[in-house]
């Protein structure tokens, strides 16, 4: 565990691998940069957490990713290929899925066409893609032929999760996909990230239920005033609560 | 009572015409947002690239497939080289009317600079009026109503069951989210202000048609109905669209039944304003404001 600001020894990430890394990030919308000099490293099979108050910059450091946003300074590699040329819709060719926290479903399409739209850039199996989520999301085979606007809250996070497999990325990012959802769902969304993680794509996820997502994140980043501030594997974050609390609070 | 179902017979003929404008331009509202007073004259160079067919081959086929060809070209080449740059440059939608609104001028005085403010005559195959169940129509009317009745069709099954309908669709509700989704909504937004005007241009030249010839004012002044007719469907609502030209169309035919024609533009406005007092979003309220109410 590392506090970068007051010069510690840089802990060894555990993902000596990483698929994706964001070097020295700086971005904003035009006016002062929202996030200055950040650093994330994502490796496939794991859970990458951006913890951080509201405002820390967590969802400008995922909309860059998904290029969304230009970073200013900086870079965004895949496989160690830079993709900060490449526009949204190409992104999702080079197998990285962006699912934003709001407004992420279509709601005039139906789930299969939402579905369809997931895999757009798919040539072929788009079909059998999403039998496959499906079975993954039974909750959304019986409302297959619904307009997205007619499920719950919980169903819309299901298809918004299942649209972003639809491809089946090596990298899936995600705006805070518990937010507002009923324990139950929580729960039901965490149980299958870990099952998306264990068939060994990268999991990278913004949120704000900390204690939570620090039992399942393998390695957490905790960004505060558009930097980073704290990082370290779940675990040990999680047993240093008071350090955890004096930046993002009782979760 | 006869008298009645004739003018619901000449009714069907205004809303085939109209249904082209407005679902062409619905269409077009629903993917890009843009508010779009140039469609007038997208409607009339069609129409007029028809005359011109004219002079040399009289086919109406060839003519109305010169007129689909002409609308969409213009259509196409106002957004990708006058609207796309603007867009881009992050202008916002109430500036980008008045500028269809400059685009709608200029395009007006070109035709009058080519073609002369008169008049011109378009000949349709004459023919005697035939009657067809309780109506009373023209082989051009019947024309007219089969035309726009294959094209409606077309935009239905494009929307449902085509992946590019489908994407139209997608972009038509969240852009953003169809560009991370992996759909190059710049694409599909060319490709719909192409066929927008595809429909626009057929649309002119059946208007023409109709009334047996053209003016360069003719589109704009057309255009007030097909945005009553568009309000009252629902803005942006394709399906909306094809109910508001119909409910338009019969109510302006049936009134210059019992009233003098010339309130026929009166008698539409009063339809919208009737609708939207007791449907406030149109008769197919806009997506927008089912997402705000869920």
């Amino acid at each position: 565990m590392v506090d970068n600001q007051v010069g510690l020894p840089v802990a060894v990430a555990p993902h000596a691998d990483p698929i994706l890394i964001a070097e020295n990030v700086t971005a904003g919308y035009g006016g002062p940069p929202v996030i200055s000099d950040v650093n994330l490293r994502a490796a496939r099979g794991e859970i990458t957490a951006i913890l951080g108050p509201n405002g820390a910059g967590k969802s400008t450091l995922l909309k860059v990713i998904a290029g969304v946003i230009r970073p200013t300074q900086g870079t965004i590699s895949l496989r160690g290929e830079d993709l900060s040329m490449l526009q949204p819709q190409e992104l999702v060719r080079t197998g990285l899925s962006y699912i934003p926290q709001v407004a992420n479903v279509f709601p005039s399409l139906t789930v299969y066409e939402n579905l369809e739209m997931g895999g757009y850039v798919l040539r072929t199996g788009v079909k059998e893609r999403a039998e496959r989520l499906c079975e993954m999301f039974p909750s959304l085979k019986a409302c297959l032929r619904r307009p997205a606007r007619t499920l719950s809250g919980g169903e819309r996070r299901m298809l918004a999760i299942a649209r972003g497999l639809m491809v089946d990325p090596s990298v899936l990012l995600l705006d805070e996909p518990t937010a507002g959802l009923a324990p139950r769902f929580v729960q039901s969304v965490w149980e299958h990230l870990i099952a998306v993680k264990d068939q060994g794509v990268a999991v990278v996820i913004v949120e704000q239920n900390t204690r939570q997502t620090l039992t399942y994140a393998t390695w957490a980043y905790v960004m505060a005033f558009g930097r980073n501030h704290i990082e370290g594997n779940g675990g040990d974050l999680l047993n240093d609560a008071a350090l955890v609390d004096a930046y993002i609070g009782k979760g | 009572m006869t008298d009645f179902l004739h003018a619901v017979g000449f009714g069907l003929v205004t809303a085939s015409i109209l249904a082209l404008a407005t679902v062409a331009i619905s269409l077009q509202f629903s993917v890009t947002s843009i508010p779009n007073l140039a469609q007038g004259e997208f409607m009339m160079m069609g129409a007029y690239g028809g005359l011109v067919v004219q002079s040399v081959i009289q086919n109406v086929i060839v003519e109305a497939l010169a007129a689909v060809v002409v609308g969409a070209a213009v259509s196409w080449a106002v957004y990708r080289f006058l609207l796309q740059p603007f867009v881009r440059a992050g202008t916002r939608n109430t500036t980008l009317l008045v500028v269809t609104l400059g685009v709608s001028l200029i395009l007006q005085n070109v035709l009058l600079a080519v073609f002369g403010g008169s008049y011109l005559q378009l000949k349709v195959p004459a023919s005697a009026p035939i009657t067809v169940g309780p109506f009373l129509w023209t082989i051009a009317d019947v024309i007219i109503i089969v035309a726009a009745l294959v094209s409606l069709s077309v935009v239905h099954i494009v929307l449902r069951y085509t992946k590019f309908g489908k994407s139209q669709r997608a972009v038509a509700d969240n852009p953003e989210l169809a560009r991370v989704t992996g759909i190059n909504s710049g694409q599909v937004i060319r490709l719909t202000w192409l066929w927008a005007g595809a429909m626009s241009g057929l649309g002119g030249f059946v208007l023409g048609a109709q009334i047996g010839g053209l003016e360069p004012s003719l589109g704009f002044q057309f255009l007030l109905v097909v945005f009553a007719a568009a309000v009252v469907g629902g803005i942006g609502q394709p399906y909306g669209a094809m109910l508001g030209a119909l409910l338009i169309g019969i109510a302006m035919e049936v009134s210059a039944a019992y009233i003098p024609a010339d309130y026929k533009q009166g008698v539409a406005f009063a339809a919208l304003i009737l609708t939207l007092l007791f449907r406030p979003n149109g008769l197919v309220p806009s997506r927008s404001r089912i997402v705000a109410e869920a």
